[in-house]
C-alpha cells in the first residue's frame, strides 16, 4: 500500500502540514506515517483510504468504547458515530496521532451516549451479565490459572459497569489505554484535578464493590 | 474505655481514603506523600486499602473488553460518505481557529452582552417614553396637556433631532394632540407647514421627516390644507423618542445574540467531534 504510485502522488502534491511537536516526533513511526498518508488521501476525497483507517482501528475503538458503554449495540453505535464524525471533520485534523484523534472522537461519542442514557435510564448494561464470551487463554496457562484469571476479569468488568460513567471512562483511559492525566483531561474536557479525582474515587468504588472478592486480586 | 480494636476502627474511619488512593496512584509528592506513607505504615486498614488499590489498578490494566469484537462493519458506503460531506457554510466551521472552550465562552459572552444590551436599551427607552407618555397620550383629555408636556420635553426632542420644540398657533390648542394622523396628507408635518395656515403643531422637522408619510400630523380644525384628520391610539414616544437612533443598536445587540448562539452550537458540535 505504501508503495503505490497513487500514494506517492498524493503525498507529493499536498504535503502534510505538521503543526504540533508530537506529530514531528511520531512521524518516523511507520504506523503513524501510514495513518497520516491514509488520512491525507481521505481528505482528498478517497473514501477507500478512509475505510482502510476504519478497518485498522474499528476493533480497537470498539474495545475501548465497549468498556465505557458495555452494551454491544450501543457501543457499536458509538463507534459508527465516531467514524461518521471523523469523516465529517477530516479537514479539522491538526496533526498528531491519528489513533489518539479517533480515540478522542470515540470517547466523546461514548460520553454523549452515556449522557443520553442518564436522561433516559433503562436497564443496566445487560452484556455484563453475559458470560458466554471469555477472552482466549494462552496455551501455556493451566486450567486453574485460566479459571482464576477469567473469574477476575469477569468480576472486574462487572464492577466497572457499576461505577459512574465518568469514573469508568477515566479509569479505562488511564489504566487500559495508557493515556496520561493531561491527555484524558483534554479528551473529556475537564480539569486535570478532576481526572485524578475520578480515577481515585473510581478505584475506591471498585474496591468497595469487590470487597468480598479481593482474594482474586491479591497475590 | 474502648478497647484497642474500637480505637483502630475509629481512627481509620477518620483517615482520608483519597489520600491513600492518590498514594497508590503515585500522584503525591512532598508532605502529602509523607503523610500518606505514615498513614499506611501506622494503620493496617490504610495499608490494606493501599495494596488493594494497587492490585485493582494492575488488574484493570490487563482486563480484556467485556465483549468480543464487533459484529458490524463500520466502513462507510459511498452514500453515507456523500451525506456526511460538508456543504455550504458548514465547510467554514472547521476552519475557525478556536478551541471548543474558547468558542463556548465567546458564545456565552456575546449572547449575554446582546441580551443585556437589548434589555437595557429597550427598558431605558421605555422608561423615557413612559415619562413623556402622560403628556403625549391623547386618551383621557390629553389634548389640553399636550403642549405643556411637549414643551417640558425639549431634551428628548433635541436628543433625537436638532431642533427645540416649537408650538404654534396655540389658539387652536385642542388640536395639538400628538397622536393624530393626517390621512390623505402624508407630508403635512414633514414639509413644515406654513405658519400662516393657522395650524398648530409641535415637533421637529427631522423627527417629522423620519416618521415618513402620514405619520404624526395633528392639524387644527382649520386644517392647514388638511381636510380630514383621524385620531389614533396613543403613540406616546413617536414625537420625543429617538427611535431611529436605537435601531442600529438593537441590530447590533441582536446580531451579538445570534452570533453567540451560533458559536455555542459550533462549540457543541466540536465537543462531540473534537478537531
Amino acid at each position: 500500500m505504501l508503495d503505490s504510485p497513487r500514494l506517492t502522488l498524493a503525498v507529493r502534491r499536498d504535503p502534510l502540514i505538521v503543526e504540533d511537536l508530537r506529530s514531528t516526533t511520531v512521524s518516523d513511526d511507520p504506523v503513524q506515517r501510514r495513518d497520516l498518508i491514509l488520512l491525507e488521501r481521505a481528505r482528498g476525497g478517497d473514501l477507500d483510504a478512509f475505510n482502510d483507517l476504519v478497518v485498522v482501528y474499528q476493533d480497537q475503538l470498539f474495545a475501548l468504547i465497549v468498556r465505557m458503554v458495555p452494551d454491544r449495540d450501543q457501543a457499536s453505535d458509538c463507534v459508527q458515530e465516531a467514524f461518521f464524525s471523523a469523516y465529517r471533520n477530516l479537514a479539522g485534523f491538526r496533526g498528531g496521532s491519528v489513533k489518539s484523534w479517533l480515540n478522542r472522537i470515540a470517547v466523546n461519542a461514548a460520553m454523549d451516549t452515556q449522557r443520553a442514557r442518564k436522561r433516559r435510564p433503562s436497564q443496566p448494561y445487560p452484556e455484563l451479565e453475559d458470560e458466554s464470551w471469555q477472552p482466549p487463554a494462552g496455551e501455556e496457562a493451566d486450567p486453574v490459572t485460566t479459571a482464576l484469571t477469567t473469574e477476575r476479569h469477569r468480576v472486574l468488568n462487572a464492577a466497572l459497569g457499576t461505577i459512574t460513567d465518568d469514573q469508568r471512562a477515566a479509569i479505562v483511559l488511564f489504566d487500559v489505554e495508557g493515556y496520561d492525566y493531561q491527555e484524558i483531561a483534554d479528551m473529556t474536557g475537564v480539569s486535570l484535578g478532576t481526572v485524578k479525582s475520578r480515577i481515585h474515587r473510581g478505584r475506591l468504588a471498585l474496591r468497595d464493590r469487590l470487597s468480598d472478592r479481593m482474594d482474586l486480586f491479591r497475590g | 474505655m474502648p478497647n484497642d480494636s474500637d480505637v483502630r476502627v475509629t481512627s481509620h474511619e477518620r483517615h482520608d481514603p483519597m489520600l491513600v488512593a492518590a498514594l497508590a496512584a503515585g500522584d503525591l509528592a512532598g508532605p502529602d506523600r509523607d503523610q500518606a506513607i505514615a498513614l499506611t505504615q501506622s494503620c493496617a486498614s490504610c495499608a490494606s486499602l493501599h495494596a488493594d488499590l494497587q492490585a485493582i489498578a494492575r488488574a484493570t490494566a490487563s482486563v480484556p473488553p467485556p465483549i468480543a469484537a464487533p459484529r458490524r462493519d463500520f466502513r462507510l458506503s459511498p452514500e453515507q460518505a456523500a451525506s456526511l460531506r460538508r456543504t455550504g457554510w458548514r465547510r467554514l466551521v472547521p476552519s475557525i481557529p478556536l478551541r471548543t472552550a474558547t468558542t463556548r465562552r465567546l458564545g456565552v459572552g456575546l449572547a449575554t452582552i446582546g441580551l443585556a444590551g437589548l434589555l437595557i436599551g429597550n427598558v431605558s427607552f421605555s422608561l423615557g417614553s413612559a415619562a413623556s407618555a402622560p403628556a403625549a397620550a391623547p386618551a383621557g383629555g390629553g389634548y389640553e396637556q399636550a403642549p405643556q408636556a411637549a414643551a417640558s420635553q425639549p431634551a428628548a426632542s433635541t436628543a433625537g433631532g436638532t431642533e427645540s420644540l416649537t408650538v404654534r398657533g396655540s389658539a387652536n390648542g385642542p388640536s395639538l394632540a400628538p397622536a393624530l394622523r393626517t390621512a390623505g396628507a402624508p407630508d403635512t408635518m414633514g414639509s413644515a407647514p406654513s405658519p400662516s395656515s393657522g395650524s398648530a403643531y409641535f415637533g421637529t422637522n427631522d423627527a417629522a421627516s423620519s416618521r415618513g408619510p402620514g405619520v404624526a400630523g395633528f392639524p387644527s380644525d382649520g386644517g392647514g390644507g388638511t381636510s380630514k384628520a383621524e385620531p389614533l391610539p396613543a403613540r406616546p414616544s413617536a414625537e420625543t423618542t429617538p427611535i431611529g437612533g436605537s435601531r442600529p443598536l438593537n441590530l447590533v445587540f441582536g446580531g451579538a445574540i445570534v452570533l453567540g448562539l451560533a458559536l455555542l452550537i459550533v462549540a457543541r458540535r466540536r465537543g462531540s467531534a473534537p478537531l
